[in-house]
């Protein structure tokens, strides 16, 4: 029996992270793979910590079949954390296991805050980055762009067709969105993608 | 061949009907029946009830009548109109069910504009339940639930009033009483052409007589109606 | 193990899923007011009603105001119904208390939140006891407890089948981690439907009630009311039955978490142990031959549920005076469980 990768995406509301992992867990549905999302916020329409929780199945893309044990939409632990704002960081505590890799804003949350947090992490500066390449409002895609070259569960192009559906009303009053956030993710793929890469070549596990 | 007076839409095997002596509500309901004759809507209509003395209608007619909850017919009836909007849709209740527990369903209908017609019969306070206090209940009036009288700033109700404010005019309606039938019978019948010609909500407050909880005899229950007459004025508020 | 097949058709959520469900099952429709976390129901069929002008929708002043002109609709001739939550769940019950006793078909989806009160907005499971007996009645209602996106879609399909085929006020009883789950699902290709059909304006003169003058007319009334009910729950009742067959534990649980144990049975079963799931599709007509069933040859029983035991005083109330094997509880009002919390609890007791 094949376990699902599981991901919490968690930030301030408006930081756009029921955004990604809608545009995650729709790639998923894209390739093939069983996949559901749960957003999670308070009685806020604005302003609360927003929390994402997204499954996708494990199987390779070929597979016409799966065992993977999804069904209960909300998990205990996750794999990879993805954590975009100070507060996010108690609110999210609970479901960062030993084993999980716990990716972090950098230009948005200081590292001394993280010293309770026992799992490998990754600082990704992606508010600096789409600030000084493309424009602030797509880091969150920057980040997307970094878990999906972590999790290796999704081809790439599924994530630019779901970036793409997800987009859709607002590229076709502005073309220009669908470039920024291609952009944005492809930084992210390979900012990440060389973190591994770097790590490897250290033997260092990440 | 003239076998009586009666409305033809009555149903004869429930009359006498259920209603106390005296109350007004029969005679409410036979004005309603010969419009309803004149107009030839009895297959054409639905007829919905409130809870209340007005429940007791739910056979009162030949027509098709659907009894409610308490202050529930105004919702009803409009789902009704809403699903089919060829069904002449008459709304039947107290002023308890209207202007207590049902005002909110009632002013959204009205501001809404539904096409439906709603027939409040007001005796100044709850008749089935002994005669507590109502919304329209009169300064020093005694009730059950005021047993040393009604002498605070708590003034009467005014429906009609309030929904042409609210409606800004829109909505036909008009007051009337169970002491002029003939006045009755016309504005029953402009409350209800109303919503034939599609020009939308229509509301008469009927203004009725409750000898038994006013616990009052022929002269002093005559006497009460045209207190309530004077309270309440009597006519056409507002139409479009 | 069973395997499922990938790749369903469509991505959706739970709310989205309910509207499609409606959709094709016939229904016309709709009155409601906005509650977390149903909104979504609500203005999805706005959306729909503003392209196709057979499609009805009114938001209401509330949801007694919602629910009886859902009941006009239907007394119409509408296939009409509505959705609601928590303290809407509460002002639903008067027209829905019309509805059981009149013998309307209704159906109202409800998406449980946290109770009492205000409580939370997204998810419990504190609604059995009011879905099944909200009213000054006898609960004479079908309640669904769907586990799964595809369930949600198959089972509104099934209660607005129900609901027109005997008549009784019917309920899909969610939550909001369901309805706001974005999933895979499929759709069928043609739903059985039951033509709806005008109580007015039908040909007849109908004087319709809710009240009778002496206390034996009601009651003789009831009866008939109960005999039907009775006939309906051998066809409507339906549970599933996971991994029963040797399990020496048995899981009670509905609704999504009957989803996670299923997923917590799974992983038990790889560690060897002999647990299986019970898991009534229905709450009410509660599917009570197939529960006594299945603790058998079970020694011990788990009830797992979001509420201090709503579920579980049902399963207690059919198994009363069958067995006396331990019954475990696993009761976590207002909180998911999640598989985990299942695997533990199985874990400790069967130390």
């Amino acid at each position: 029996m094949d376990k699902p990768t599981r991901i919490i995406f968690s930030g301030e509301g408006g930081q756009g992270v029921q955004t990604i992992a809608e545009i995650m867990a729709r790639a998923g549905h894209l390739s093939g793979h069983r996949s559901t999302y749960l957003p999670n916020y308070g009685v806020e329409q604005r302003g609360g910590v927003s929390i994402a929780f997204v499954q996708l199945c494990g199987c390779p893309e070929e597979a016409t079949s799966c065992s993977c044990n999804i069904g209960f939409p909300k998990f205990k632990k996750a794999d990879v954390m993805v954590v975009l704002c100070e507060r996010a960081i108690e609110r999210t505590r609970r479901y960062v296991k030993k084993e999980a890799l716990y990716i972090y804003d950098n230009s948005l949350i200081s590292n001394a805050l993280l010293a309770g947090i026992s799992c490998p992490k990754i600082a990704l500066p992606a508010t600096e980055i789409a600030k000084k390449k493309l424009t602030p409002r797509v880091f969150n895609v920057v980040l997307l762009g970094a878990v999906i070259a972590y999790t290796g569960v999704i081809d790439k192009k599924y994530i630019i067709k779901a970036i793409e559906e997800q987009f859709a009303e607002k590229i076709k009053k502005n073309p220009e969105i669908k470039h920024l956030n291609r952009r944005a993710f492809d930084i992210g793929y390979e900012v990440m993608s060389d973190i591994i890469r770097n790590a490897k070549k250290e033997r260092v596990s990440v | 061949m003239k076998t009586s007076n009666f409305p033809k839409c009555y149903k004869k095997e429930t009359k006498p009907n259920k209603f106390c002596p005296g109350c007004g509500h029969s005679l409410t309901l036979k004005t309603l029946g010969q419009v309803i004759d004149g107009f030839e809507i009895s297959k054409k209509m639905v007829f919905g009830i409130d809870i209340g003395c007005s429940l007791l209608a739910w056979d009162f007619f030949d027509i098709d009548t659907v009894q409610t909850h308490h202050g529930r017919v105004v919702p009803v009836i409009k789902g009704i109109k809403m699903a089919s909007p060829k069904t002449v849709a008459i709304a039947y209740m107290g002023d308890g069910g209207g202007y207590a527990i049902g005002l909110q369903s009632l002013l959204h209908s009205a501001k809404r504009n539904d096409p439906i017609t709603v027939i409040l019969v007001n005796n100044t306070l709850y008749g089935m339940t002994g005669g507590q206090k109502a919304p329209t209940t009169m300064k020093g009036e005694v009730t059950s639930s005021t047993p040393g009288g009604v002498f605070t700033d708590d003034e009467p109700f005014m429906g009609p009033e309030l929904i042409n404010h609210i409606t800004k005019g829109k909505a036909y309606t008009a007051r009337a009483s169970v002491g002029n039938l003939f006045d009755l019978k016309r504005k029953i019948q402009e409350a209800i052409m109303y919503q034939i010609n599609g020009k939308g909500f229509a509301f008469v407050e009927v203004l009725s007589m409750c000898p038994l909880n006013w616990k009052t005899d022929v002269k002093n229950t005559i006497e009460f109606l045209d207190k309530m007459e004077k309270v309440f004025p009597v006519g056409v508020i507002g139409k479009s | 193990m069973a395997v499922k097949v990938k790749a369903k058709k469509y991505l959706l959520t739970g709310n989205e899923i309910i509207v499609q469900a409606a959709l094709d099952a016939g229904a016309e429709m709709f009155c409601g007011y906005p509650i977390t976390p149903t909104t979504e129901i609500l203005t999805g069929w706005a959306e729909k009603a503003a392209k196709d002008k057979n499609l009805l929708f009114l938001q209401t002043e509330d949801e007694t105001s919602a629910g009886f002109t859902v009941i006009g609709g239907v007394l119409a001739g509408k296939k009409a119904w509505t959705a609601t939550a928590g303290p809407g769940n509460i002002l639903m019950q008067d027209p829905m208390s019309m509805a059981e006793a009149m013998r309307l078909p209704t159906v109202c989806y409800i998406g449980q939140r946290g109770g009492p009160s205000t409580g939370t907005v997204i998810y419990s499971q504190q609604e059995v006891t009011l879905t099944r007996f909200g009213g000054n009645g006898e609960g004479m209602r079908i309640v669904y407890s769907p586990s799964t996106l595809q369930e949600l879609y198959d089972l509104t399909i099934k209660a607005f089948e129900a609901a027109w085929k005997y008549r009784f006020p019917t309920f899909v009883l969610g939550d909001g981690y369901l309805g706001k789950t974005l999933g895979d699902v499929d759709f069928h290709k043609k739903p059985k439907n039951y033509a709806s059909y005008p109580f007015v304006q039908n040909g007849e003169i109908n004087n319709l009630r809710n009240t009778f003058s002496i206390e034996e007319e009601l009651y003789d009334n009831l009866k008939d009311h109960f005999k039907d009910f009775t006939e309906m729950s051998k066809d409507v009742s339906e549970c599933e039955e996971f991994m029963l067959k040797d399990a020496q534990t048995v899981v009670f649980a509905h609704g999504v978490v009957g989803s996670a144990t299923k997923m917590a049975v799974r992983e038990l079963r790889e560690e060897g142990y002999r647990v299986g799931l019970f898991r009534p599709i229905t709450l009410s007509p509660f599917p009570s031959k197939e529960t006594i069933r299945a603790v058998k040859r079970a020694k011990r029983i788990v009830i797992a549920e979001s509420s201090y035991g709503q579920f579980g005083r049902i399963v207690r109330e059919v198994l009363y005076g069958v067995t006396d094997i331990p019954v475990h509880r696993l009761y976590r009002p207002a909180v998911g469980i999640m598989p985990e919390d299942i695997v533990e609890k199985v874990k400790n007791i069967s130390k």
